[in-house]
C-alpha cells in the first residue's frame, strides 16, 4: 500500500463548509465514494458509530476527529480523507461522550483491516502528538503542502 | 502472565494504537502480558482472569478491576503518568 494512495491529495479539502460534525462526515464520505475508496454504506456506518462512540480528540494544538467504523466489506481501498476547517465544528469527545470540543481538522479513516495498519495508525497519532507539526498542518497554504507534511511524517 | 483488556468503541483504530503502546511499555519493563483487544460493550463478558482494563473512553461502570484511561496514548498528553499507573498495577 503506497502512502500516496492512503493520503491522496485529491482527498484533502480546505474549502468545504460543513454545518456540523455529521455534515463533515457526509462531505468526506461522498468524496471517498467518488474516488472509489468506499461504498456509500460506509458513510452511514461511520455516522452511526460517531453518534454512539464519538471520535473527537483534544490535542495540545487544537481538536481533531477521526471518524471511522468497522469496514464490513464497505471499504475498497485504504484511504484517509481530510477536511481542514476555517471555522471549527463541534464533535463530542472520544474520552467522554458528554464532553464537546472544537475540531479544526477531520481525518476520516477508511481502513479495510485495522490490525494490518498498526504502524500507519501509530504514525498518524504520532503526528497528532507533535504540537509544532500540527501547527504547520493548521496553516499549510495548500493541500499539496499539507499532503507533503503528512507523507514526510508517515515514512 | 498478566492479562489486560484494551477496549474502544469499535476495536478498530484507537485500541490498536493503545494496545501497541502498552505492549512496548511492558516489553521494556520485562512484564509478560496477554492483551485482549475488544469493543467497550464486550468488556463485561471477558473479565475472567483480567488484571487491568485500559480504554480510550472513560468508563463509568465499575467492573471491579483496576482501570486506566488510555487516551494519553492517543493525545500524547500525560503519557508518562499513564505508563507509571499501568506499571503500578502490573508489578
Amino acid at each position: 500500500m503506497s502512502t500516496h494512495t492512503l493520503f491522496n491529495e485529491k482527498l484533502i479539502f480546505f474549502d468545504k463548509i460543513p454545518s456540523d460534525n455529521f455534515s463533515a462526515i457526509k462531505i468526506l464520505g461522498d468524496e471517498l465514494v467518488k474516488a472509489g475508496y468506499i461504498l456509500p454504506a460506509y458513510i452511514k456506518t461511520v455516522s452511526k458509530r460517531e453518534f454512539d462512540f464519538p471520535t473527537g480528540i483534544a490535542l495540545r494544538s487544537s481538536g481533531v476527529a477521526i471518524p471511522h467504523a468497522a469496514p464490513e466489506n464497505n471499504v475498497l481501498k485504504d484511504g484517509i480523507a481530510v477536511l481542514r476547517l476555517k471555522k471549527p465544528v463541534i464533535f463530542h469527545s472520544m474520552e467522554d461522550s458528554e464532553d464537546k470540543l472544537s475540531v479544526s481538522i477531520i481525518f476520516m479513516l477508511a481502513l479495510r483491516e485495522a490490525n494490518g495498519h498498526i504502524s500507519m495508525l501509530q504514525k498518524l497519532f504520532r503526528i497528532f502528538q507533535q504540537n509544532d507539526l500540527m501547527q504547520k498542518l493548521l496553516i499549510a497554504d495548500n493541500t499539496e503542502k499539507f499532503q507533503t507534511l503528512m507523507l514526510e511524517n508517515m515514512q | 502472565m498478566k492479562k489486560i483488556i484494551v477496549a474502544c468503541g469499535g476495536a478498530v483504530a484507537t485500541s490498536t494504537v493503545a494496545a501497541t503502546a502498552i505492549r512496548e511499555l511492558c516489553n521494556k519493563n520485562n512484564i509478560p502480558i496477554e492483551i485482549l483487544q475488544i469493543r467497550m460493550n464486550e468488556i463485561e463478558n471477558n473479565l475472567s482472569g483480567v488484571d487491568l482494563i485500559v480504554t480510550t473512553m472513560r468508563i463509568k461502570k465499575d467492573f471491579g478491576k483496576p482501570y486506566v484511561n488510555g487516551m494519553p496514548f492517543l493525545s500524547g498528553i500525560n503519557v508518562e503518568e499513564t505508563e507509571e499507573k499501568i506499571l503500578s498495577y502490573l508489578r
